[in-house]
This record gives C-alpha cells, structure tokens and sequence, in this order.
C-alpha cells in the first residue's frame, strides 16, 4: 500500500542526506556514509506506520553530481516546449541517450514521485554555480522544497550566505538540523517547517511528530533509569570480610564489581540510544569499543573528571570501609522527631543490627564510598550528555576535551544520601528512590 | 497498550527464560516481527504470545500459578483442620465444663496480639518488604533457582513467576493475605469444632481465674457485649455464670460464638478482604521495569524494525575494478605555469596562498571559456583544487574538457589530507585519465 506522504530527500553529493535520515531513524546503519562522492547509488526509503499502516515515507536519494550540465540538458529540452514537470518526465524518457545523468534521472524520477523535496546543504560550502543549478533544476518538479543545513557547528560553516542566497531564491522555510550533532529541537522544527508546506498533511505530520516526541522521551526515561539503577546497586553494595579474609583481595573483588556493574550500564545505555561500540569508539569519550578506558579507581580518571584529587588520596581507594556513622544522628533524629519510640527502635534496630553483629562476630564490611559515586555520576552524565546530542550519522571523532562537560551538581549529595538510606534499609522504598534518581539524572541532562 | 498483571508475570517469566537460555523460546517458529504501528509493549505481547504457542512454554509458564493455588487450598485444610483439633484442648472434657476465661483469651486474645502487630508493622511503619519473611523468600529463590549453573526452563519460569508475585510493591501485602487466610480458616476450623462440640455434649459455663476476681469478668463480658448487642445479637445472662440451667447455657454457647464472630472472624475477613484488594490495586499498578537490560536489548531490535527499509531504485552500473590508485606525483610543477582555482572557496586569498594564481573557475560558462583559451596554447598550466571538498562528476567533467598533454592537477590542502580523502582523489585522476606524474599535493603556506 502506498504511504499517504513521501518525501525525497535530495542534495549534491556528500551533502549528508543518507546522514540526515540515519539521524531521524535513529539507526547508524541505513545506507552507506562514507568519504568519498557518490557513496549512495540508489534509491532507499524508510517508512513507518501510525495507527497500523504505512503512513510516511522518506526517500534517500543519489547526490546530484553534475547540475550544471544536468541544468543546461534540460534548458534545451524547455527550448522544445517541454514546461516543469513535463520537462523533467521528458529527460527520464530520454534516459537512455543521456548515461551520463543516471545517477540524476534517478534524483528526478523521486521529485515526480514524492510530495516534498528536503534539500540538504552542506553549510561549510561556498555558494557555488553549481548548487543554484541545482535548486534551479528541483524547482522544475513544482512540489515544496524544504532547505535542510548541515553542518550547522562547523567552524567553516557559512549559514548566514546560505540564507541570504536561499530567502534570494524565494526558498524562506528552511531548518538547521546539524546530523553530526544532535538537537531534538530541531528534529522538532524540521517537522513543523514540513507541516508549514504541507497543510493537507499537518494531522499526520502531528502524529509522527508525537510519536517521534514520546520515542524520544521514553528513550531519555529508560537511560535515566538505567543509570539510576546502577547508582542504586553500586551504592548498596557491600562485601563481608572475616578477619582471616584479606583486605586487599577483598578490595580487589569490590573493585571488579563495580567495574563490571558500570560497563555494563555502559552497554545497556548504549543500546537504549541505539549506538553500537563502534559508534562511540569514534569519539573521544573514555570509551573505546564499548570500554571505558579510564579505570574508575585510578586517580587519572579523577584528574580527568576534574575531581578533588586530595578527596580522592584521602579515601585510598575509593573504597569506604567499615561503619560510617554518617546516618548514626539522622536515622535517630528522623525517628525522634516522629515521636514513635517504637519506630525509633525499629529503625535503629535496623540501620545499625547488621553493624552491630557485624563488629560483635569480628566482620568487616566493604562499601563503595561517596567519592566513587561521584565518579559514576559523573562518568553517566557525561556519556548521557553526549549520546543524546550525538547523531546517528557521526562517524568520526567528537570534539571532547579532556574535561567533561558537566560537573556535579549540588543537590546529588543529597540524592546519594537518599540511595545510602534507602540501600540501608531504613529510607524509601527501593523503586522509590530509582524512580527519583531516574527523574532526577533526566533533569540535568540538557537536551 | 496496557499490560494486564498476569501479561506482566508472564513476560517476567520469559524474560527468566530467556535470560538463561535465549534459544529456547522460539525453537519451532521465528521470532514474530511487530506489526504496522505496533508499539514496543505490542510486540512484547506478540513475542508472549509465539513463545506460549510451544505447549512446554505454555505448560510450564502456568504450572507455578497452578501451585501456587494448590498451596493456599492445603493452606486452608491444614489450618481448619489444626482450629478443628485445638478445639479439644480449649475445653475440658473430663469435667463438662468450659472455662470462658481460657476460652475467649485462647481464641480471641492471641488473634487479637497478632493482628494488632500486623497492623503495626503494615501501616504504622508502612514498608514495602516485610522483613523476616521477604528475606526468608529471597534465600529461597536464590537457592533454588538464582544460583544454578544451568536452569531449566521449569526452574526459569518459576523464578519469574515467584519474583513477580513477591515482588517488593507486593510482599507484604501477599504475605499479609496469606496469613489472614490462615488465620480465618484456623478460627473457622475452631469454630465448626465448637459447635461440633456443643452440639453433642452438654457444658457448663465457668469462670477461673486466680488473679482476675468476679468484678474483672463482669466488666470484661459487658464491654464485650456491647458490640455484641449493637449488631442486634443475645447478650450473656450474667447473673447466672455457672452450673446454669440449659436455657442459660445456649445463650453462653452464642454469647461465644457471636464473641468468635465478632472479635475474631470479622475483624480477620475484613484485613483479609483489604489485603486483597490492595494486592488487586497494587497488581493493577505494577510496573514492568523496562530499564532492564532484557528489555533494553529487545527495544532495541523493536527500533531497529521500526521503519521498513527497501531499495527502490538499484545501482545497476557495472562495479568499478578494483585498480589499485596510483600515489601522488613527486615531480616539481613548471615555475612558469599559470594557476587557475576550480571550485575553490572564492573567499580565500589564494593569491597569498600559491604562485602565479590568475583566476578562479566557480561555473560552467567560465569553465568552457578557460577551456577555449587553454587549450589553443602550448604552456603548462596548474588546475588547482580544495583536497578538502571531494571531487564530483561534474568537477571531473570539467578537468577532462581541458588539454590533459599541459595539465597539471593541484590537490591543495592546508593540513594532511585523511586517507579516503586521497584516496577520493587518485580515482578521479584516474576517471580523468590525467597523466599521474602531473597530479601533486600542494600544502598551502600558512
């Protein structure tokens, strides 16, 4: 069955148009992006449904590659009386004589085919001939032509000339919408520019737009939890020592746990947001091949983070031992002031029978301690940060710098008291305090 | 979509399942593909639903909820039967005599201790897990299921039916539903041997205690036959309290059977009908954590399937050979060769840049006029380009319109050029059958 709206999506070659899509699907693997003019030598299209049917289809095309000699071709062939769309569906059955426009016949036959043209510019070029030739020729299909640009944040960019030349040519709807680096925004606007032009589809852009909203949202949701759960269980953690076990292996075993809880998070993240290992081995992000480089214990990853290195020696290795009496004065004070002695005995009996049996039977309990959380929050925000402004058609090396682009902010004490109670067995509910981490991780993420 | 309780288990179960032996879900028939439109919680419904099809699956995902009803139905037998025998012990046989005293507090008093430290615990401290027996469930499922090497699909489906129905938002208030039902069937069972009791023997009524006098009784039978008569029941003749006659001891006899209903199985069938409905309420509110790495994993292939991908319209060209490109030449550009830019940033000072520069090529008809006046000569000329920008057709078209015996091709760059980037380059030298001893990289002087 044929979707109610195809839109093409057409451009000189290397423009970033099978970029443009692998952004909007979500998916690093559509079609083949690579250096080289020319990569896509076919048509590809990508449809998706609402309310169970096939709704909306985007068609990646070839770049046009040689407009001017395309542009003059089909000047004689308006010299012959053949107008617009007559014009172009003359040069496709002429396809035969001209081999040297197969690629563009291709280009040409989809802007008969579809209902809208979004035509990627690539902003860090000039304004070349040969791109005028281009718009020049799509105009001839006689359907809205939608300006996408890319490349936006390249320091090369030129996008004020672009929109000079573009508002010249009477094209004045246009959408910035960097591939490279991500901004639902504009993957918002870029809809809405379409729901301008295409007023008999606005419900049905709406829709997807709605869906492509709640995909985008529930995405962010499951990251945040994902996160919050491994803030939970690392906080909870904790490792019994008989005083014949050795300190030192039982670090060690603490240590390891956490390593692998945290790749693992970094794995589960990964695919919430569609990315592969080899997708975040191109950035510069402590993370190759789907590894984090920096080991969480060492007191590198501190410099890196910009962490308080003297913290850091304080706590040796970043692991807490024995019994904090941190919660000691909240946990009698909360009870207290509830004025129920018997919650205060529970809650005592609670927090502190462990401990107590703990020290009475010559035990020693391993927990990781505060700095280490701050380091994973740390870490997770950072990777949060960058995967969710991170495109899907980016293959080569974010521009990171040493230094995250977050830091911690000032109300995570608190959260991580909350997890430390919780993990005690004496605050809220474990899901409770997921749910408020998750909500709360969402919130500092800038999207 | 909204997940029912039991849809939720059930994926739970699959998830166990799969989560040890990922093959075995879908042996005899693939994995379903969502349908147009489905969303992610469709397709895990769809993807229940294939599984289920495999009647080993679908036998053993039910068999836990099969036990777990059986369990309760013993439950209830084994405690009415345990009310039924105690019966024996609550009155004295020998003697013919019932003392109210040890009666009313065997039955009345120990329920009532352990329904108010139910109540306690459940709403004053209002937890989640329930303690002792939430950790007592976890060892169990851990050392019966969690810590196998190698779990059957039996042993993984029961693992995702007891960690869903005992799951934290649930355990207490299951636990508490349990122990009522236990409880009321242990005062029902008491009750059935009472009245078995009463109606074949023949009692009498006493009151002994060596600490509580007459005056204690009194005052404990009126408060409770106050509620007693509220409701419209018999109060006891309590001026006649021992070696009554038979008209006196039937009323005693219903004095303590509307003291069982009253006190005891009342109060015991409404925390057991409020802890169904909140183990109802919270089942119709519970969450499957789709943050789980299971789930994440599945959402994902779900995302990936999303967009139908197709080919429209194939590249039918030949593929190119694959020649290996030649690298670029060595060979130092005649001093006395004039340079033109083709398709050069027209904003840059190329002049500054590179020798002799006498103009830039940006369009078709300066190309074709270059083209006229270049080739009538016999002096080298430089065509230069941006290594940068990677070369086109129609960028190729116009190197191969210019006399290739004088040409020399100039790939400029202002930094090491990446390797496709050169080697985007060589092949177009190649398509333009330029001479490669005329093609050089030229780094501009910055």
């Amino acid at each position: 069955m044929k979707p109610a709206l195809t839109i093409a999506i057409v451009g000189h070659a290397n423009t970033g148009k099978t970029s443009l899509l692998r952004t909007l699907l979500r998916n690093s693997q559509f079609g083949d992006v690579r250096d080289e003019a020319g990569t896509t030598r076919h048509v590809e299209s990508a449809a998706i449904a609402l309310d169970h049917q096939l709704q909306i289809e985007f068609r990646d095309t070839p770049g046009l590659e040689d407009s001017s000699a395309l542009r003059a071709y089909l000047g004689e062939i308006e010299q012959q009386g053949h107008r617009s769309r007559d014009c172009l569906q003359k040069s496709i059955d002429a396809a035969g004589d001209t081999p040297d426009f197969e690629q563009e016949i291709k280009v040409i036959k989809q802007t008969l085919q579809c209902q809208i043209l979004l035509y990627v510019i690539d902003c860090r070029e000039p304004i070349f001939a040969k791109y005028i030739d281009e718009i020049a020729v799509l105009r001839l299909a006689a359907i809205p032509i939608l300006p996408v640009l890319n490349f936006i944040h390249d320091q090369h960019s030129s996008l004020a000339s672009w929109k000079q030349k573009l508002a010249e040519l009477g094209l004045h709807a246009l959408v910035a919408f960097d591939t490279v680096a991500f901004d639902f925004e504009a993957e918002r606007r870029l809809y809405q520019k379409l729901q301008t032009l295409l007023e008999e589809h606005h419900s049905l852009l709406q829709r997807l737009l709605d869906k492509r909203q709640a995909d985008w949202l529930q995405l962010q949701k499951t990251a945040s939890l994902r996160i919050a759960h491994l803030l939970y269980d690392i906080g909870k953690l904790e490792l019994k020592l008989t005083s014949e076990d050795s300190p030192g292996r039982g670090l060690e075993h603490i240590q390891n746990q956490v390593r692998a809880m945290e790749q693992q998070a970094l794995t589960a993240v990964l695919h919430i947001m569609q990315f592969n290992e080899q997708d975040v081995a191109m950035s510069q992000l402590p993370v190759q091949e789907g590894n984090w480089q920096l080991d969480i214990f060492s007191a590198q990853t501190l410099k890196t983070l910009g962490l308080d290195t003297a913290s850091a020696a304080a706590t040796g290795a970043a692991v807490g031992v024995g019994i904090d009496l941190l919660f000691a004065g909240m946990s009698l004070g909360a009870a207290t002031a509830t004025g129920a002695a018997l919650g205060t005995a529970w809650h005592t009996g609670k927090r502190f029978g462990k401990n107590i049996l703990n020290k009475l039977s010559g035990h020693t309990c391993l927990r990781v301690d505060d700095t280490t959380l701050d380091i994973l929050l740390l870490r997770q925000l950072w990777l949060l940060n960058t995967l969710f402004h991170r495109g899907h058609a980016a293959n080569t090396q974010s521009r990171l710098t040493g230094k995250p682009n977050v830091t911690i902010p000032n109300d995570w004490r608190q959260n991580r008291q909350t997890i430390r109670a919780s993990a005690a067995g004496w605050g809220m509910a474990e899901s409770d305090v997921v749910n408020h981490i998750a909500q709360w991780i969402s919130d500092q993420v800038r999207t | 979509m909204v997940f029912t309780f039991k849809q939720q288990r059930e994926l739970e179960q699959l998830r166990a399942v799969e989560s040890q032996q990922p093959e075995i879900t879908f042996p005899f028939n693939a994995e379903p593909r969502a349908a147009d439109g489905d969303t992610f919680e469709d397709w895990l419904i769809l993807r229940l639903q294939h599984a289920k099809i495999n009647r080993a699956v679908n036998i053993q995902f039910s068999q836990p909820e099969r036990f777990f009803q059986r369990f309760q139905v013993t439950l209830i037998i084994i405690l009415m039967l345990l009310g039924l025998f105690s019966t024996a012990s609550l009155i004295s046989t020998d003697q013919q005599q019932v003392n109210l005293f040890w009666l009313l507090g065997a039955l009345l008093g120990v329920n009532g201790i352990t329904l108010c430290i139910w109540l306690v615990v459940i709403v004053l401290l209002n937890r989640h897990n329930s303690g002792l027996l939430s950790g007592l469930l976890e060892w169990v499922l851990k050392r019966f299921f969690s810590h196998k090497a190698d779990p059957s699909l039996q042993q993984s489906a029961n693992l995702g039916w007891w960690q869903t129905t005992f799951s934290p938002q649930l355990q207490s208030w299951r636990f508490s539903f349990l122990t009522h039902l236990a409880w009321l069937s242990f005062l029902l069972g008491s009750m059935l041997g009472l009245f078995a009791v009463f109606m074949t023997q023949q009692y009498d009524f006493i009151w002994e205690s060596t600490l509580l006098n007459e005056h204690k009784f009194t005052a404990i039978i009126e408060n409770l036959s106050r509620a007693i008569e509220f409701v419209g029941l018999p109060p006891p003749p309590l001026e006649q309290q021992a070696y009554s006659p038979e008209s006196l001891r039937q009323q005693w006899a219903m004095f303590v059977f509307s003291c069982l209903m009253m006190y005891a199985l009342a109060p015991r069938a409404i925390a057991l009908l409020v802890a169904s409905a909140v183990v109802r309420v919270t089942q119709a509110h519970w969450k499957l954590d789709l943050s789980n790495d299971y789930y994440i994993a599945l959402r994902s292939r779900f995302n990936q399937d999303q967009w139908h991908c197709k080919i429209l319209d194939d590249d039918d060209a030949e593929p190119a050979s694959p020649t290996t490109p030649n690298a670029f030449s060595t060979q130092s550009i005649p001093k006395s060769a004039l340079w033109y830019g083709l398709e050069v940033n027209p904003e840059l000072a190329w002049g500054q840049l590179l020798p002799r520069v006498q103009g830039l090529i940006n369009d078709r008809r300066q190309a074709i006029t270059l083209q006229t006046q270049l080739n009538d000569s016999s002096e080298p000329f430089v065509l230069f380009v941006e290594g940068r920008r990677l070369p086109d057709r129609g960028l190729m078209r116009s190197i191969k319109g210019f006399n290739q015996q004088y040409l020399w091709l100039a790939i400029v760059a202002d930094d090491d050029l990446s390797a496709p980037q050169q080697h985007a380059w060589l092949k177009a030298t190649q398509r333009c059958s330029l001479n490669p001893q005329q093609c050089v990289l030229v780094r501009t002087q910055q």
